[in-house]
């Protein structure tokens, strides 16, 4: 190969440098999360709820559920493609909302109901990459932020398992992504933008409810189409606008969210006896009827449907903080980490030593523990601008900071709103708002060094994105169930905070 | 006045320093000097009784510095950790010590389950079978100069541990087993 195709500036040299990084990323973010990730051979959590819907699917039994039917429908459809259970007896399954160990025959397996979440969350790196490469406009710095995606131990346990966080953490990063790249491509917002982005916070809002947060990328969107008409304070023009962008967008989350019921009504063929869910009579005649397709079918569907997830949310109990096997933690301390769940775990003796594989949701602090201080920081650039009247160095840095921020702050002033227990695995949408702040955040405060590509910066964040990988690793046995003496798990046991228990 | 330099480098690498010196204390084997070889062997099948015959599976030896290893209703060692097995194991510490000042001492044995202690291959005392963390006060006349002790345990199912003390009678301030005292040294 001629050395000038690999110097900078050469077209071939551009290409490379393009594409190498998503690739590297990609290839990484592939070995952490698709690796062996049909053990362990057993649910886990939330996953004995989640397979139970999906299977649901798979045999057209009508089911309702506190989440939207997205994540599950997905779930199902992988589980038939790869069908790695086609001789499976699973009819259990749908005689119940949560699967127990008696109901699932030995020889199950679990890569079918895994595959979204662990493929989708494999390939969300790219949009974060992205996300990170418009916005701090540095591709070496996007590279090694998007490491936080790959190496936190949270979100890999999370997303390793036919769970709804890996789909949806991929939806809301195709959403951020799609709408970083319509603000940073200097082209009019038009209203297919808005449409657009509907359609993906459709898909995120369609796997989980508390994807509403990002209808404030709709509210950021706008700011972006109309800053000279907010700036002038044309307000004609601007409830012109409007008028018209609020439909499209908000009627494109609808049309989503309404056409993922639309399915769901009509999958639903049959009624288990005695799972029925509190559907209306005459949801439950259409059904029978066989008429699970038609128009008048799904406004009774939709309507009980809907009915079911907010009675099945006040029935949620409280955090209660005093019971001795409380999973739950209250929001604010998610932050450092606590409180960690231990989702699984199997003893076994080894030459006369206790060897326990745990599956536990873990931070990993240095990522975690960092976004908290970027938060901190950028709150405080904030303040020094809107408060102290300070001029910011980098305008469009600044206000990616203060939408990352809101974001981040918007979810967790809406979390604190909410009465029934949440578990340390809410923290993860807020988490990836607060990495993507944590980048934006260290290339504002380094902007002189990275562009005058100061080694000694480089050196740190590389130590630095080396630290977080290493962690991850130290704290892998807790992602992956590999097996610990009692002494290697105090070794990790490194907050108190954290209240991870040991296994004797 | 000149301002402080504040370069925004160094402070990261100051704090990366910072971190990773805090991991890698947090995370590096903790080490205790090397005073007695405790031999900790296996049983194959339930030990009920010190003296009970032995059918030793797995035999391993631990260096520990003091005798006070019923750390959390364990054998376990505060620094080292859970040094034994998960149930049924004997253990044997034969250590010599030297006894600086002639006179009574005092050994104080605390064991869950059983023990068996001796001086220069006199027994002192002994507890059989099991019980929960109990101490026993063994007394003996020790000449200056070198001796041995023998400290043999067993420990069965449910909570264990096993601590040696001793204290020149007539002063009665207790040091650890593997302490230096003006009295005995090991």
């Amino acid at each position: 190969m001629s050395n000038k195709l690999l110097k900078p500036g050469h077209p071939f040299h551009n290409l490379v440098l393009k594409n190498i990084y998503p690739l590297i990323l990609l290839i990484c973010s592939f070995g952490i999360y698709f690796t062996h990730y049909g053990t362990p051979n057993a649910m886990f959590w939330d996953e004995n709820y989640h397979i139970a819907s999906a299977e649901k699917h798979v045999q057209g039994v009508m089911y309702m559920e506190p989440h939207p039917p997205l994540g599950k429908m997905l779930m199902g459809l992988a589980e038939v493609v790869l069908g790695a259970n086609d001789k499976v007896d699973k009819h259990k399954f749908t005689e119940t909302d949560h699967i127990e160990g008696a109901d699932t025959p030995p020889e199950t397996k679990f890569t079918g109901y895994r595959w979204p979440s662990v493929v989708l969350m494999a390939l969300s790196v790219l949009f974060f990459y992205g996300i990170l490469r418009r916005t701090t406009q540095n591709n070496l710095i996007a590279f090694l932020f998007s490491s936080f995606i790959i190496f936190d131990n949270a979100m890999v346990i999370q997303a390793r398992a036919a769970m709804l966080e890996g789909i949806q953490i991929f939806f809301i990063l195709a959403a951020i992504y799609y709408f970083v790249r319509r603000a940073t491509s200097g082209i009019n917002i038009s209203l297919k933008d808005y449409a657009v982005l509907g359609l993906l916070i459709g898909l995120v809002i369609s796997v989980k409810v508390n994807g509403f947060i990002l209808f404030l990328l709709f509210v950021m969107l706008f700011g972006i189409d109309q800053w000279r008409n907010i700036l002038a304070l044309k307000y004609p023009e601007l409830i012109k606008r409007l008028l018209v962008t609020v439909p499209v967008g908000v009627g494109a989350v609808a049309l989503v969210f309404l056409s993922v019921f639309y399915v769901h009504i009509g999958m639903g063929t049959k009624v288990i006896a005695d799972h029925t869910y509190k559907a209306s009579p005459e949801f439950l005649q259409a059904i029978r009827r066989g008429d699970t397709w038609s128009l008048s079918t799904f406004t009774i569907g939709l309507r009980d449907n809907l009915k079911y997830m907010s009675e099945y949310a006040d029935g949620v109990p409280k955090l209660d903080e005093c019971k001795p096997d409380e999973n739950g933690s209250y929001a604010m301390d998610w932050l450092l980490g606590k409180k960690t769940i231990s989702y699984r775990w199997d003893k076994d003796t080894v030459n006369g030593k206790v060897q326990v594989k745990y599956m536990s949701i873990v931070a990993n602090p240095v990522i975690w523990f960092s976004v908290v201080a970027g938060i901190v920081l950028s709150l405080g650039l904030i303040m020094s601008k809107f408060i102290y009247g300070q001029q910011e160095k980098n305008t469009a840095l600044f206000y990616w900071i203060c939408a990352f921020t809101t974001l981040y702050i918007s979810y967790m002033l809406a979390i604190l709103q909410i009465e029934r227990v949440m578990y340390l695995y809410h923290y993860l949408v807020p988490l990836v708002f607060g990495s993507i702040n944590l980048a934006l955040m260290f290339s504002y405060i380094y902007r002189e060094d990275i562009l005058a590509n100061n080694k000694h910066m480089w050196i740190n964040l590389s130590v630095y994105t080396a630290l977080v990988v290493a962690v991850f690793a130290f704290f892998a046995p807790f992602t992956y169930g590999i097996a610990m003496t009692e002494d290697q798990f105090e070794m990790r046991n490194w907050f108190s905070f954290w209240k991870l228990q040991v296994v004797q | 006045m000149k301002a402080i330099p504040f370069n925004k480098n160094i402070v990261f690498s100051i704090l990366l320093a910072v971190i990773v010196f805090a991991i890698v204390n947090r995370i590096v084997p903790p080490h205790v000097s090397q005073v007695f070889d405790v031999v900790i062997s296996k049983n194959r099948v339930g030990i009920t009784d010190i003296h009970q015959a032995r059918d030793i599976e797995m035999t391993k030896t631990v260096k520990i510095d003091r005798i006070n290893l019923a750390d959390k209703s364990r054998f376990r060692h505060p620094k080292l950790g859970d040094i034994g097995y998960s149930g049924d194991f004997f253990v044997d510490i034969d250590a010599p010590f030297t006894v600086k000042k002639p006179g009574d001492y005092i050994f104080f044995l605390g064991s869950d389950d059983g023990f068996a202690f001796s001086v220069d291959g006199k027994q002192l005392c002994e507890w059989t079978h099991d019980r929960p963390l109990t101490v026993d006060p063994c007394r003996v006349n020790l000449t200056e100069g070198k001796h041995t002790f023998k400290l043999v345990y067993f420990q069965g199912y449910g909570n264990a541990g096993l601590t040696m003390a001793y204290a020149f009678a007539t002063d009665g301030k207790q040091y650890l087993a593997g302490d230096d005292s003006k009295y005995i040294s090991f």
